[in-house]
């Protein structure tokens, strides 16, 4: 079974919490692009293995267009996809990242 | 150890000439023309927007109808501009059909070979290597396998109609991406007006979301509606529905004319590595059950710049593709699989690794992004005229 979290926070940045994500977890991110996500966005691992993504939820004129519609407020983004240290982020992130929450656990 | 020099170890650099509109002055100042009637029809159809409203305040007042003007005010604002810029194009188009027609004169080369050439000069780079699209001229391909021998001979003309190629480019792009602000102000212009009306209640923001139109008649069956209102509120409801039923289709075809000028979506070598990956996505789509699925590109490898930031693609980070999807078995599938839909049902978000999986697409996804060398992404939609409608898109080839 793979587990897919994503996180939401307005307190800090995606610089900000691209920092302190390469702290924790000990590898670091690579800038991409795709009009799909917003714009610019960064992405540590293999996506369809663990990895972990970090989208911007802000700047749509249309809120239908933001990654996350149903969290507006919330404007970064954190997904961690099939990653085993999945229950670890889910206990230790909301200590480590300011303002962070789970949005939502799929398992598939 | 001594590095060899730059232009030794330089790699290969593939320029995908853009397809000139037609490949000759006339077709370029057809477009210019198309793009004036474009400005001028948009402008009256700012205007009528105007009369719908202030008929509406004959018969239509109170802190509402007030309200009501402020969209419109925005609306106002933004037409202008893009009105500007689509006259600025077509001066840009103008520019180039004559430097191109002089050009002509000048060397009794064919059009396709100046064309060649003056996409040629622009680029400095040790090796080149020039693509010519299917869609291009026969005798540019023809004159593509002489032209680096023809780039020292060339002249001034050529070199102008290269520049002038470039900015009319330039002008074609900036006014795609203000046509799109606008219709991202008419989107929100549409629930707005709705909303300034009084007309609060969940079933009108899903009637304009999904058919563009309010029928009060309907409404007021829905929900008790305010009886003062009358008239006004859905006059000024209905003001913006021509003016998007106008919009759409134009954005749509200057989507389609910017996107037109690019024969492959940025990011692949040539047309084998397209038409490679292109049978790849359909096999891959029918081994994943949606065999009737059709695909179309978006995003920056389809303008050449990102939406958001406006940056060139592939400039200092590798740019994603994006992929829409239309087919109804995959609208069902997503809905089955708990996926939310946006815009009145007509398409999803992008799909995350959890659906992608749930979908079926992952391999798909996987095997794709390991093709091109870059990440791809998926967002479904009903049909490709509704994704067409909301970017510029390149429709992916089946084999």
């Amino acid at each position: 079974m793979s587990t897919y979290d994503v996180y939401g926070t307005s307190t800090v940045t995606v610089d900000q919490l691209r920092t302190l994500l390469e702290g924790l977890l000990g590898q670091s991110f690579t800038e991409h692009d795709s009009d799909y996500l917003g714009g610019t966005y960064f992405q540590s691992g293999e996506r369809f293995a663990e990895s972990f993504r970090i989208v911007s939820n802000h700047g749509a004129v249309d809120p239908e267009d933001l990654p996350e519609p149903d969290f507006p407020d919330l404007h970064v983004l954190l997904e961690v996809n099939d990653s085993p240290r999945g229950a670890a982020l889910r206990r230790d992130l909301p200590a480590a990242v300011p303002g962070i929450r789970l949005l939502r656990t799929t398992e598939i | 150890m001594i590095a060899p020099p730059a232009a030794e170890v330089a790699p290969a650099q593939t320029f995908h000439l853009p397809k000139p509109p037609g490949g000759d002055p006339a077709a370029a100042r057809q477009l210019a023309r198309a793009l004036r009637t474009c400005a001028l029809e948009l402008l009256a159809a700012q205007s009528q927007a105007h009369e719908v409203l202030a008929e509406a305040h004959q018969h239509w007042t109170g802190s509402s109808a007030c309200a009501a003007n402020h969209p419109l005010s925005e609306l106002d604002a933004r037409t202008v501009q893009v009105a500007r810029v689509l006259r600025e194009a077509a001066d840009r188009f103008e520019d180039y059909a004559e430097v191109l027609a002089k050009a002509h004169e000048q060397h009794h080369w064919s059009l396709g070979k100046i064309l060649t050439v003056a996409a040629v000069v622009v680029v400095t780079t040790a090796v080149v290597v020039v693509t010519v699209g299917a869609a291009a001229p026969a005798a540019a391909a023809a004159d593509a396998a002489i032209v680096g021998a023809e780039v020292a001979a060339t002249t001034a003309a050529v070199g102008t109609a290269s520049a002038a190629a470039v900015e009319a480019a330039e002008a074609v792009t900036v006014a795609v991406r203000a046509l799109q602000a606008l219709r991202a102000v008419a989107a929100f212009l549409r629930p707005q007006i709705a909303v300034t009306a009084g007309l609060t209640d969940y079933e009108a923001f899903r009637q304009v979301q999904a058919t563009g139109h309010l029928d009060v008649a309907t409404l007021a069956t829905h929900a008790a509606l305010d009886v003062g209102l009358g008239a006004g509120a859905a006059v000024a409801a209905g003001a913006v529905s021509p003016f998007a039923r106008w919009l759409s289709p134009r954005v749509g075809a200057l989507l389609t004319a910017g996107a037109g000028a690019r024969v492959l979506p940025l990011g692949f070598a040539g047309a084998r590595s397209y038409a490679r990956f292109a049978e790849a996505l359909h096999e891959g789509l029918a081994k994943a059950g949606f065999p009737g699925a059709t695909a179309a590109f978006q995003g920056s490898s389809v303008t050449g710049r990102s939406f958001e930031s406006g940056v060139a693609f592939d400039a200092g980070r590798v740019s994603d593709f994006d992929i829409a999807f239309s087919s109804e078995d995959l609208v069902q599938a997503a809905k089955t699989a708990g996926v939310r839909l946006r815009s009145g049902g007509l398409r999803t978000g992008p799909l995350d690794v959890a659906t992608l999986r749930q979908l079926g697409l992952a391999e798909l996804a996987q095997s794709l992004s390991t093709l091109a060398g870059r990440d791809v992404h998926f967002m479904i939609y009903r049909s490709i005229d509704d994704a067409a409608a909301r970017s510029p898109h390149l429709g992916v080839p089946r084999p």
